[in-house]
């Protein structure tokens, strides 16, 4: 079995200055500095099949982004090693810089006073695309984004949804095989978002490119990701499927009850964990193994017209991810 | 050959940057005129009190001055605006997009921007040497003029090492916005011949910071004066410097690529 | 307003030192024109006089120039007019004081740093140099007034120019052709002594030599009485005709700045 992208025991650290705040601080800074060792990513490891969608999360700071520049040959690993399409990325070499892109969500490379359209001039000429395959590429990619007349109004006059679909075009003019996304949908409101998420998902089974995403919106993640890896301090938490993340670190189930008539508060207390939404509506919340007990129990006590059984929310999971690591 | 290409779609580029600002162009004449007038006022004060400067005369010295004008708009024009992009990309991190495209990084970072408008610094230079050889009266051959050329070349070749060398320290001290002001502060010395100065000055001005290389060697050539053995090491000089500068250039991108996040 | 342009100097101060290579460009960069110049006149003069001034005078003109130019630098053009472009000065005029207070405590900070750093260049230039000082008591008294509104004239004008920001974006362009004069009638090119007799006059005329070179020519001793009187007139008069230009370009921008409402 062949893999796009493989990773094995990836380390990096770097050193930063540190300073506090105050005049006598600065002054002192001025002679000596003082230095940390940062962990960025510490040992991280695994693979990525081709056409996959794969999100990375974690909370800022988490060695995210830093794996995705290791990735897209950007920064050189302190150890460990690291395979992109057969290519070391750090070796910057042109067929493997042709075949993947990155595109930071929070960075632009578009020129800001000129219409899009004459950025992608540029990279025809720095990815040495013909004639023929230029237009290919911008037909399919206007018709994918619907981008029309947005390709040919200067940058700065579009609105930030606008800009970022221009963006990805741009990054991804060269069909890259290869996509590393940073924060895509960064700042874009929901409807935007959606598009955004719509077209990495038409462009991946258009293309069979393989995709790794970084994003703080679990929506994203969701829509997109069959795959998710959850780093946190540089490491790895968690790498398989999202109903697996909710199985592995949500114990718990919610059952949600509606209810033909209103229940005495006192009654409810003796099945648990009960949370009561308004009169006709409540929730409760069990370990998993006693889920179908506490379900039982529920439909033959009380009044129930209409019950589900239901996984915590994905942001909940997560948040508990990151608490137990802490 | 490529390479060409990409220079040319970024020439492209720049230029529609340039005139959707429709930049002031005649404030910007303006402004040159009296730069230029104001310094060549200054020499009509030194020389109204002298006849000739560390064996200048006038005429000589005008020259020298339009050769300074003239390297002066050619950093001005292709230099300064790609490389302090440079810095300022490295700043916000949108350098790392020049990183990931199949193109060396030093060539896009030293060819992307121009600013035309600059083209009237040259010009005003190239008219105070024409100005200053007139004065001097003493004829050009082709020979000469070749010589000069070369010299030129040679002189922006240094320049160009030296931006190229303040450019890469970005990758050590993020937080510096204008260390090529570096340059100019030692390129204002240029505005005289480099042997009015004092000995350790002198040495410091054709050896460390070749100022020399940039104004008075290619003054000298054009100007009919003796020969020396500057002309000789002024193509050398300028190959080995930019050789130098990129090989700095790599170390460089390899401290930032090991040394961020 | 004291204490409060005094904290805002403080937290300048702290933030310019993190920019201290910078900083000490800047610094040599007030040292590199006078130098040129400082050779180029010991040049001319050789073992004669030019315009009464010996080499060695030449020398202790173009060191004491290198401070006073140093003190005297207006970079409001740089600091102040940036934040009217970019639309940042409505958070200062919020503040219960001018804008100009900070604009000063950027200023004097700049100052104070880089003169740190200029201190030890010039000590070693001087040591090297070793002119004869020639001033008098009465010369480092009356610098005191001279350098004040030099100082003032300054600040007031590149305000001034900065302010221009209100109207145009090349703010920086007249700025630009104030500091060409300056260069020529100022006292850089020469002490104003030294230029031919139609510079000269002009010089003593406009206003900058006496943002510039005025407070050098007074430590130093260089001028009569009569010269010392109309000099301190014209300087008194050109600091009057600053503020007043100063006030009267920030009342009419500050009226277009909310009124265009940034």
């Amino acid at each position: 079995m062949t893999v796009d992208i493989r990773v094995r025991d990836l380390v990096k650290h770097y050193v930063v200055a540190e300073r506090t705040g105050g005049l006598v601080a600065s002054l002192k800074s001025v002679f000596r500095r003082r230095h940390r060792r940062v962990r960025a990513v510490d040992g991280i490891s695994f693979d990525v099949e081709p056409g996959e969608i794969v999100g990375f999360l974690g909370p800022n700071g988490a060695g995210k982004t830093t794996v995705l520049k290791v990735l897209s040959g950007l920064l050189y690993p302190t150890a460990g090693e690291a395979v992109v399409l057969g290519h070391v990325p750090w070796q910057r070499k042109r067929e493997f810089l042709t075949q993947m892109t990155l595109i930071m969500g929070q960075r632009q490379q578009l020129f800001w006073d000129l219409p899009a359209i004459d950025t992608f001039l540029v990279n025809k000429a720095v990815f040495g695309l013909d004639q023929e395959a230029y237009e290919a590429s911008v037909a399919s990619l206007e018709d994918m984004l619907e981008l029309g007349e947005l390709l040919y109004r200067p940058v700065r006059q579009l609105s930030l949804g606008e800009r970022m679909k221009a963006e990805l075009a741009a990054g991804l003019l060269h069909s890259p095989r290869v996509l590393f996304l940073d924060e895509p949908t960064l700042g874009l409101d929901v409807t935007m978002q959606q598009r955004i998420r719509e077209f990495i998902r038409d462009y991946n089974e258009a293309t069979g490119a393989t995709i790794i995403l970084t994003s703080h919106y679990m929506a994203d993640v969701k829509a997109l990701a069959k795959r998710v890896i959850v780093i946190d301090h540089g490491l790895v938490l968690y790498d398989g499927t999202l109903d697996g993340l909710a199985e592995r670190y949500a114990p718990h189930k919610t059952i949600t009850l509606h209810l033909e008539h209103p229940v005495d508060g006192e009654k409810l207390r003796r099945f648990g964990d009960v949370t009561v939404v308004d009169e006709l509506r409540i929730e409760v919340r069990t370990t998993k193994d006693a889920a179908p007990a506490a379900t039982a129990r529920l439909l033959a006590d009380l009044p129930v017209s209409d019950l589900s059984v239901e996984d915590p929310p994905l942001e909940e999971v997560i948040a508990q991810v990151f608490e137990r690591d802490s | 050959m490529r390479l060409m290409w990409i220079a040319w779609a970024f020439f492209r580029s720049a230029l529609q940057q340039e005139l959707a600002y429709r930049a002031d162009f005649f404030g910007n004449v303006l402004r040159s005129v009296i730069a230029v007038g104001t310094s060549i006022g200054g020499l009509a004060v030194v020389f109204s009190h002298t006849e000739s400067l560390g064996d200048w005369n006038l005429a000589q010295t005008l020259t020298l001055l339009g050769v300074f004008y003239v390297i002066q708009g050619v950093v001005a024009m292709f230099m300064s605006p790609s490389l302090n992009k440079i810095v300022e990309e490295v700043r916000d991190g949108t350098f790392d997009y020049i990183l990931v495209k199949p193109v060396p990084s030093q060539f896009i970072a030293s060819t992307r921007r121009f600013v035309l408008w600059h083209v009237t610094d040259i010009a005003l230079g190239a008219g105070i040497i024409a100005i200053g050889l007139g004065r001097l009266g003493s004829g050009l051959s082709a020979g000469g003029v070749l010589l000069f050329l070369g010299m030129i070349a040679a002189g922006i070749a240094i320049v160009y090492a030296i931006w190229l060398t303040l450019t890469t320290l970005v990758f050590w001290f993020v937080r510096i916005e204008n260390v090529t002001m570096i340059f100019n502060l030692f390129y204002e010395t240029g505005r005289y011949p480099v042997e009015i100065y004092p000995f350790w000055l002198r040495q410091a001005l054709t050896f460390v910071f070749p100022v020399a290389f940039i104004t008075t060697v290619p003054a000298q050539a054009i100007t009919g004066r003796e020969l020396t053995w500057l002309m000789w090491a002024a193509p050398i000089v300028g190959v080995i410097a930019v050789i130098a500068a990129s090989v700095f250039w790599r170390v460089g991108i390899r401290r930032y690529s090991s040394a961020s996040s | 307003m004291l204490a409060g342009t005094v904290a805002l100097t403080k937290a300048e101060l702290a933030n310019l030192f993190q920019y201290r290579i910078v900083m000490f460009l800047y610094a040599l960069w007030e040292v590199v024109n006078p130098i040129v110049y400082l050779v180029v006149w010991s040049l001319v003069a050789g073992d004669g006089e030019v315009g009464g001034y010996r080499r060695g005078d030449f020398m202790m003109y173009y060191l004491v120039f290198m401070l006073v130019s140093h003190l005297t630098v207006a970079i409001e053009v740089y600091t102040f007019a940036p934040l009217i472009q970019q639309g940042k000065l409505s958070p200062r005029l919020l503040r219960p004081m001018h804008p100009s207070w900070s604009a000063a405590a950027t200023n004097i900070a700049y100052k104070t740093v880089s003169l740190i750093m200029l201190v030890p260049v010039w000590i070693a230039l001087f040591l090297i140099l070793r002119p004869p000082f020639q001033g008098d008591l009465i010369g480092i008294l009356l610098f005191v007034p001279a350098i004040s509104m030099a100082v003032l004239i300054s600040f007031l004008a590149g305000s001034a120019f900065a302010m221009l920001a209100f109207w145009t974006t090349k703010s920086f362009s007249f700025w630009e052709i104030w500091m060409s004069l300056l260069f020529l009638f100022g006292g850089q090119v020469a002490p104003v002594a030294v230029l031919p007799d139609l510079a000269r006059a002009l010089a003593i005329g406009m206003p900058f030599r006496y943002a510039l070179g005025f407070p050098v020519e007074v430590v130093l001793g260089r001028l009569e009485p009569a010269e010392l009187l109309t000099g301190f007139a014209l300087q008194g008069a050109w600091t009057i005709v600053a503020a007043v230009v100063f006030a009267l370009v920030w009342r009419a921008g500050i009226r277009r700045y909310s009124a265009v409402g940034a």
